[in-house]
């Protein structure tokens, strides 16, 4: 554990109409109206959440603050920034002025508030477009020249809209962990086999769209293989990339499969 | 209160916030906030609302707000009390407060402050 119980404030950031309401209500229990973002420019809503990893599993609890994606509003933008640990960076697919819209306003200005936080991509309407193909394109080109994750997300179908607070809550713990020295120095060339099995399992669970779909057979192969996920050999992940890629195989293409599978091989080829 | 809007730490002595106090906490901040880009002052703070028979006063310290609801129509000295605590607080965790990560467990001795106001043990302590 990090901590016993680690509470941070995340941000939901975006212009207006791209969907971060409507993705927070797909995420939190939420009673309160959503009229407090239109007339006090904030709202603050909560999420009790559990990531887990091979070896352990950590406790934290959101509280989002879902801002005001109208421009024009910085001071109340601003002031909501303060004290944030992370945030969600949303924007429309089918509204390239949104895309646009995350570098030129909402990271320069979290940045002179915040400096460097943890945040993740969400590109949010997918179900609107027929061909994937340029929205995953425009993801790949972002999270490529911004150095982070993200995701499509549909907050109608619920498409990744977990998987997107999860990684937000890895990157958050990650950070932690750093902050408190206990991921391996720069120094360290190699990752650690704990390390490559905490990344396979990530990718894993990313790929299935989260954590609670994807532990129990994520669980289930790593016994299977063999892995003691406190100490795992080169040949039980092995063993589990193989596993895994079966798993996988019954709803991706073969293609996509072995792709994931040589990835994922080549991790441990790194550590070996 | 963070002036983040993360709860430091929460005592009643009686049912008086029905919701969550983590949410009340962050939504306190967010009107604060509003009054003041409202009437575009940063040097004032919103120091007292009122409800039917309840009230809030709120003082406002360099990194912190405190807020006492309480029922009745006077506040007797009560905001220059929670000044002072306020004072004292953020004197104590100054360097806490600068950077806080939202655990709360990092102010062992925050009850101190409920113990200035509330007679007896708070019945509902929470953070």
């Amino acid at each position: 554990m990090v901590d016993d119980h680690i509470k941070r404030k995340v941000l939901l950031l975006g212009d207006g109409a791209v969907g971060k309401t409507s993705l927070i209500r797909r995420f939190v229990v939420d009673k309160f109206s959503d009229d407090y973002i239109t007339t006090i420019g904030t709202k603050v809503t909560k999420k009790d959440l559990r990531v887990e990893y091979p070896d352990r599993a950590v406790d934290l609890t959101f509280m989002i603050w879902d801002v005001l994606g109208q421009k024009g509003y910085k001071n109340i933008q601003e002031s909501a920034f303060v004290g944030g640990k992370g945030a969600l960076l949303v924007y429309d697919v089918t509204r390239a002025d949104t895309i646009r819209s995350l570098t030129d306003y909402w990271l320069r200005n979290l940045g002179k508030v915040l400096g460097s936080i943890p945040f993740v991509l969400v590109g949010n309407k997918i179900d609107l477009v027929d061909d994937r193909t340029q929205g995953e394109e425009t993801l790949e080109y972002l999270k490529e020249s911004l150095g982070v994750r993200g995701f499509l997300s549909s907050a109608k179908t619920g498409e990744s809209v977990e998987a997107c607070f999860l990684q937000l809550a890895r990157d958050i713990v990650a950070k932690a962990d750093t902050r408190l020295g206990r991921h391996q120095g720069p120094e360290e060339e190699a990752p650690t086999l704990i390390a490559v099995a905490d990344q396979i399992v990530t990718d894993f669970c990313d790929l299935m769209g989260g954590q609670e779909a994807a532990m129990p057979i994520v669980r289930q192969q790593m016994s299977r293989a063999g892995v003691d996920v406190n100490s795992p050999t080169l040949q039980g992940l092995r063993l589990a990339v193989e596993y895994l890629a079966d798993a996988e195989s019954s709803f991706r293409n073969a293609d996509e499969v072995e792709a994931t599978k040589l990835r994922r091989l080549g991790w441990i080829k790194e550590a070996s | 209160m963070h002036d983040s809007g993360m709860l430091i730490r929460h005592w009643s002595t009686r049912d008086g916030i029905v919701r969550d106090t983590d949410i009340m906490s962050g939504m306190f901040i967010v009107l604060q906030e509003f009054v003041r880009d409202s009437f575009n002052d940063r040097k004032n703070n919103l120091e007292r609302l009122r409800f039917g028979s309840r009230q809030v006063a709120l003082v406002r310290g360099d990194r912190t707000v405190l807020a006492a609801v309480l029922r009745g129509r006077y506040l007797n000295g009560l905001p220059a009390k929670l000044r002072d605590a306020v004072g004292d607080f953020e004197r104590h965790y100054g360097g806490v407060l600068k950077d806080w990560s939202g655990n709360p467990d990092a102010f062992p001795s925050v009850d101190v402050v409920a113990w200035r106001f509330m007679k007896g043990k708070p019945t509902d302590v929470a953070s």
